[in-house]
């Protein structure tokens, strides 16, 4: 009967009860409204829609227009993915601090930071538009096609590797690199016999769960013309074929868990 | 390599002087011991000889000048030519032991030697040779992080005996080893620094080590050089009086009673 109370129980509740009093108003503000689901020609819409799903299309024209949409998929994911570790890695060998030799340097300040201040701007930019609108963007430039969602990811993917591959340089222990740039090793090879040894489970993870989110990212920039099974996905939506949705989006869910399965065995072995 | 210090100060940023007024020359293939207490200074002293930390004050001549005049690419290619052993080598976990040994030089390698050098390692004899010196040649293909302590610090021994430094600086290089083995590994440092002509200075917490296998000892106390005398010239009440201790109760001469080993 007497066993103490969770010392951790009380705030919690607070912050819960705190949680969900600032939740309210962004619920009305965002007008999020149940109600529209019941009203009745609303109802029947949607009913029709979903009755129309099943069953999934699959005439054989069809079927190799799917495989071929998400075919396009992955090779946007995995190209734009590739792009972006190009733009990322350099970006974050030169901004971050893990490399700095100004401990040794006896000075104050380096040119180093006058180099990485405007560079640490460049990867903010790049990552702080979000990629559909990159896309948005390329699609007016390069037209209809997968090229805008490659380098949609490419630019918006490449500045987030930078910023978290520099963190997780950052993040390791950096005795190592320090004392081979104190023996007279440049700044790469510190990286590549200091750094990389701890980081490279973390990188190699962070960069296939990035390449997971660049498939489910590429197909919503389908939707706005990038190619590939979003592209798809907002035809048939268009022509309120259910039947080919449905497929579409099976596609899609086999495509990602495919993504899941295969970064999990990778992950998995790395951390062996 | 020769060195010499006139009046050396070195103030750390939080203003803490670890090092006053220090004189010192050493020739070239010189073999010197560093003893005193904890926080005297020793490790500060070491790293401002491997020119890791500018002194704040004085003259410090490396060679035949000074290397914080040197640009820094020439103080690059002066850094690889000096050796720091570390008392927790600090290499990282997962590396090969092998991999550890053979980044020691990388300061002579162009980039591309050490990519290929990373993937596959190019010079197996070297680190073997180095390893075996240290009797540690059998793990060449472990990874760092499934070695004990004493291990680990030859594994950075050797790394700096492949290096082929010509200025070896080891601080407490031993002190994760049982005395026997510290006894060996010191000698086998000794032997190699002194095959290859390099100058060495070892810190040391066991002063008898100190005064078998080195010929010169400096007594550093409160960042100041107490004495800088040949092995056989420390006499044991200079020792208390380096050691001595307000504020420990037990006295510090019962703990120096020099064993007799014999001077490598
Ligand atoms: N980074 C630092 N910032 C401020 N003070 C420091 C720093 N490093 C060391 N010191 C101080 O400088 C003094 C000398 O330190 P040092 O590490 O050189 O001693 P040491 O002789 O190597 O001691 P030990 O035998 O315990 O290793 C100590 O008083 C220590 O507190
Ligand atoms: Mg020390």
């Amino acid at each position: 009967m007497n066993t103490p109370r969770d010392p951790a129980s009380l705030p919690r509740l607070l912050i819960s009860m705190v949680a969900l009093l600032l939740l309210w108003p962004g619920l009305t503000l965002s007008e999020f409204n149940p109600g529209v689901w019941f009203a009745a020609d609303n109802r029947a819409t949607i009913a029709g829609f979903l009755a129309d799903f099943w069953p999934l299309a699959h005439d054989a024209d069809f079927l190799r227009l799917v495989a071929r949409a998400t075919l396009e998929t992955l090779a946007m994911a995995t190209a734009g993915t590739a792009l972006a570790f190009l733009i990322g890695l350099p970006l974050a060998l030169i901004v971050t601090q893990a490399l700095s030799r100004r401990q040794f340097s006896g000075a104050r300040t380096s040119a180093g930071s006058f180099i990485r201040a405007p560079l640490r701007l460049l990867l903010v930019i790049l990552r702080s538009v979000p990629e559909i609108v990159w896309a948005l963007l390329f699609v007016r430039a390069v037209g209809l096609g997968p090229t805008a969602g490659v380098l949609a990811i490419a630019l918006s993917y490449g500045g987030m590797l930078g910023k978290v591959y520099a963190e997780i340089f950052e993040s390791v222990d950096a005795k190592p690199a320090r004392a081979l740039l104190a023996a007279g090793s440049s700044r790469l090879q510190a990286f590549g016999y200091g750094v990389l040894p701890s980081a490279a489970p973390e990188l190699v993870s962070y960069s296939v769960y990035r390449w997971e989110c660049a498939l489910r990212a590429s197909v919503v920039m389908g939707i706005v013309g990038a190619g590939g099974l979003g592209q798809q996905v907002e035809l048939s939506l268009r022509l309120f074929a259910g039947a080919e949705v449905a497929s579409l989006l099976l596609a899609f869910v086999l495509l990602v868990a495919l993504a899941d399965g295969l970064s999990r065995l990778l992950r998995k072995a790395l951390l062996t | 390599m020769q060195l010499q210090l006139s009046g050396v100060g070195f103030t750390h940023a939080d203003g803490h002087v670890a090092l006053r007024e220090l004189h010192l020359q050493v020739a070239q293939g010189e073999q010197i011991a560093i003893i005193g207490p904890s926080g005297a200074g020793k490790t500060s002293l070491l790293r401002l000889l491997g020119c890791q930390i500018k002194p704040s004050l004085g003259q410090f001549q490396l060679g035949t000048q000074q290397p914080w005049q040197h640009s820094p690419r020439a103080l690059r290619a002066l850094r690889s030519r000096i050796g720091l052993i570390h008392q927790q080598p600090p290499l990282p976990p997962k590396q090969r032991v092998i991999t550890a040994v053979l980044a020691g030089r990388l300061g002579q390698w162009s980039l591309l030697h050490s990519l290929r050098n990373l993937l596959s390692p190019q010079d197996r004899q070297g680190a073997e040779t180095a390893l075996a010196r240290l009797d540690l040649a059998d793990k060449l293909f472990q990874r760092c992080d499934q070695l004990s302590g004493g291990q680990l610090q030859r594994v950075g021994i050797a790394r700096v005996l492949y290096q082929q430094a010509e200025l070896m600086l080891a601080d407490e290089p031993v002190s994760a080893m049982d005395p026997h083995l510290a006894q060996h590994t010191l000698r086998s440092l000794c032997a190699a620094a002194a095959e290859q002509g390099s100058t060495l200075l070892a810190s040391l917490h066991t002063v008898d080590l100190a005064l078998a296998l080195f010929p010169r000892i400096i007594g550093l106390r409160d960042g100041r050089i107490q004495f800088d005398l040949p092995a056989q010239a420390v006499s044991p009440e200079q020792l208390s009086a380096l050691y001595a201790n307000e504020r420990l109760a037990s006295p510090a001469s019962t703990a120096l009673n020099p064993l007799r080993i014999a001077r490598c």
